[in-house]
């Protein structure tokens, strides 16, 4: 249980703001950039950085789109991400449990 | 011999000594032997060498690759308890809405007050669905344009949506089994079922909706007690006077906590 727990842990989500982003759009399916990047105080090219990181492993998709004549990019998650972040959740639960906490 | 002699180097020179007891160092063509020999014992120092380095090289690697994937209990509660404050955050605060409780107040103030002062006037229908449709719209208007904290708003639009619905459907229902077509049950009846349903969006929202639903349902059940106009006045002041003050008592505290 140990060695599989540990072998399984998904560095994406090392980083806070990954997982911050993970967790806003697994509560809200899609969120826009602005509002995530309000929601977790990031400066747009960090939060850019790491949204690239997650789309490039599949776990997000962006669509680009106009509102009100303004460009809003809009943030979904796959159905890959779910699975990798409650995996991820399974594990942080896991360990809590094996340290008897 | 002569080719050893040559070799002043130290490495030669024990190569040539172990090479002694060899067959081929002092026959004919000893040096292309010598070469090969020398070459070989490069090659397999370079192989020593690059098995210590690879192996110091993986026990280095080795050594990140468990540090970077153990993760300590005190780790996994800090992210998990990172998670449920970003949750917190981001829910759904009763005391936020303050604009829209405060102009429900009002108009459901002037509404019921109203109806006291519009009782003789004809078509007194028509001037109701103006009145709810003029209603609707400011508060659409407001909810689009007031500028909301972060928080989520799709949530929000579904469970309003829901509530809406809840309360459209339940009139023609309400009509139809309890027999409201008596004006003063009627009457009662639309803020009883708008206290039910933020009661339910208090299931969701929190305990401050649950509270104002409460107040609302129990106004309206009160008013059913009272004749007319004071049902009316006791609507306009308890129940639309209630709300907008309550928006107010929300307003000050959003503005408190800054």
């Amino acid at each position: 249980m140990d060695k599989e727990t540990i072998k399984n842990l998904n560095d994406v989500f090392s980083p806070k703001a990954r997982l911050g982003i993970m967790t806003i759009l697994i509560t809200t399916e899609e969120s826009d950039f602005s509002t995530i990047k309000e929601r977790l105080g990031m400066s747009d090219g960090n939060l850019g950085a790491h949204m690239r990181v997650l789309e490039d492993q599949e776990y997000i998709t962006l669509e680009k789109m106009f509102v009100n004549r303004r460009p809003r990019t809009v943030y979904k998650i796959t159905d890959k991400g779910r699975r990798a972040f409650s995996d991820h959740l399974a594990q942080l639960e896991a360990i809590i449990r094996m340290s008897g906490r | 011999m002569n080719t050893c002699m040559e070799v002043d180097n130290q490495a030669h020179n024990s190569f040539c000594y172990s090479s002694v007891s060899g067959v081929s160092i002092f026959t004919e063509g000893s040096n292309i032997i010598l070469q090969v020999k020398i070459f070989r014992t490069v090659l397999i120092m370079i192989d020593k060498l690059q098995s210590t380095l690879y192996n110091r090289a993986y026990k280095k690697l080795l050594s990140r690759y468990r540090e970077g994937n153990v993760m300590k209990s005190e780790e996994a509660l800090e992210q998990i308890s990172y998670m449920k404050d970003l949750l917190a955050k981001s829910r759904i605060k009763a005391t936020e809405g303050y604009p829209v409780f405060l102009l429900v107040g009002i108009f459901w103030f002037i509404g019921n007050i109203l109806i006291i002062t519009a009782h003789t006037i004809p078509f007194l229908n028509f001037l109701w669905v103006f009145f709810v449709i003029a209603a609707a719209v400011s508060v659409r208007a407001l909810v689009r344009n007031h500028k909301w904290p972060v928080m989520d708003l799709k949530l929000l639009k579904q469970l309003g949506s829901q509530c809406l619905f809840l309360l459209i459907s339940s009139i023609p229902f309400g009509v139809l089994l309890f027999n409201l077509s008596a004006n003063w049950a009627f009457k009662a009846y639309v803020p009883f079922q708008v206290g039910l349903a933020y009661m339910i969006a208090g299931v969701f929202i929190g305990r401050d909706m649950k509270y104002i639903g409460l107040g609302i349902a129990a106004t309206s059940l009160l008013s059913l007690l009272m004749p007319y106009p004071f049902q009316d006045i006791w609507l306009a002041v308890v129940g639309g006077g209630g709300l907008a003050v309550t928006g107010v008592i929300f307003r000050n505290q959003v503005k408190k906590r800054g």
